[in-house]
């Protein structure tokens, strides 16, 4: 991890002092974390390429005035969620929701296997059904896929969510909550299909 | 404590960032409260299937030359704003062409009359060098490079014309 650090001050640096070099490799060391959360929060893969280009050049931009108390990837992480929020905004704006489902069959496993957590009874997930709850987490707030994606898939603590989204850590608990509550309203009607055959418990 | 604020504390409880002691007394809670329990489970399921989903996802692929056009377009959008360092450069070098200007205007002058039987000019354009505010100046030839130090002494930013 602190090689890590120091390669991106090093690059940091670089990119100041105008080193096309130290940009387009600071670029490639955290392009595809950028991505990821572009596409889990605009949940729309025809924006990520822009989304990316986007986060970068005003991480550019700004990178002069950053200050390094928070960090860097802490500091990307804000930069990421925000352009992808209002990259999302604007497309929406620009024409009517669309909440088909954005992924191609062939791009998806044939069936992905579920374990109840408390039970451990096994739910299998067929392509229609994946497709189908994809569609549904696109429904979800764009808020609650971002604290989703945050938490659970970039694997941030709840104290690193607060330092990127400059919030109270409470404030991140209580959206992670609501945002859990609503992931769950969104999927709770595939998760009844998707029972085996068991009688359901009350 | 009632079931609502119970519940607010299932999400914390279940990704493990509840003390010890908050963490017994909700499962104590949940022992007793089918809704609250069933309300967990929910959750919990929920959370594994949006996992599952998305660990199944590739991760997504960018063009290829997609960095390499990010860094061209961010160091010309920095060279077209320049920052303080690059300020004292930009009026190094333009200090700096001034000077050749009326240095190469000087040495003109002797063609424009009759030739002098006089010495050539003794001034060897080869091999110059000076600094000026922190910029280092250096005359090979036909070409010049400018040297930039940053704070710490290190090489910054080297131009050639």
């Amino acid at each position: 991890m602190n090689q890590g650090v120091s390669e991106d001050h090093f690059l940091i640096e670089g990119a100041i002092a105008g080193s096309e070099e130290a940009c387009a490799r600071l670029v490639r060391r955290h392009q595809t974390m950028v991505a990821r959360v572009a596409l889990r929060v605009t949940h729309r893969p025809e924006l990520v390429d822009d989304v990316v280009q986007e986060v970068f050049l005003t991480v550019f931009r700004k990178l002069a005035k950053f200050e390094r108390r928070s960090g860097f990837k802490t500091w990307l992480y804000r930069i990421a969620v925000n352009t992808s929020i209002e990259a999302l905004r604007k497309e929406d704006a620009r024409k009517r929701l669309n909440q088909r489902a954005e992924v191609e069959g062939d791009a998806l496993p044939d069936a992905i296997l579920v374990q109840r957590p408390q039970t451990g009874e096994r739910l299998a997930l067929n392509k229609e059904m994946q497709q189908r709850i994809h569609a549904a987490l696109g429904s979800l707030p764009t808020q609650a896929r971002m604290v989703l994606t945050l938490r659970y898939l970039e694997e941030l603590s709840t104290v690193e969510i607060a330092k990127a989204l400059e919030l109270p850590e409470g404030t991140v608990r209580s959206r992670l909550h609501y945002a859990r509550i609503k992931l769950a309203e969104a999927l709770g009607p595939y998760m009844e299909k998707a029972e085996t055959g068991k009688r359901k418990k009350r | 404590m009632s079931c609502e604020q119970h519940r607010e504390k299932i999400t914390a409880y279940l990704d493990g960032d509840l003390s010890g002691l908050a963490s017994a007394e909700l499962e104590g809670h949940l022992d007793q409260c089918p809704e609250c329990r069933a309300l967990a489970q929910k959750l919990g399921l929920g959370l594994e299937v949006y996992l599952a989903l998305e660990s199944a996802r590739p991760e997504p692929e960018l063009p290829a030359g997609l960095a390499d056009m990010i860094a061209a377009q961010a160091v010309q959008e920095m060279g077209a704003s320049p920052r303080p360092q690059r300020r004292r450069l930009i009026a190094a070098v333009a200090g700096f062409i001034l000077a050749i200007g009326i240095f190469a205007g000087y040495q003109m002058r002797p063609h424009l009359s009759q030739p002098i039987a006089s010495e050539p000019p003794n001034i060897n354009l080869t091999a110059i060098r000076f600094e000026s505010k922190g910029v280092g100046v250096e005359i090979k030839g036909e070409s010049f490079v400018l040297h930039s130090k940053d704070k710490q002494g290190k090489a910054a930013v080297d131009l050639k014309f």
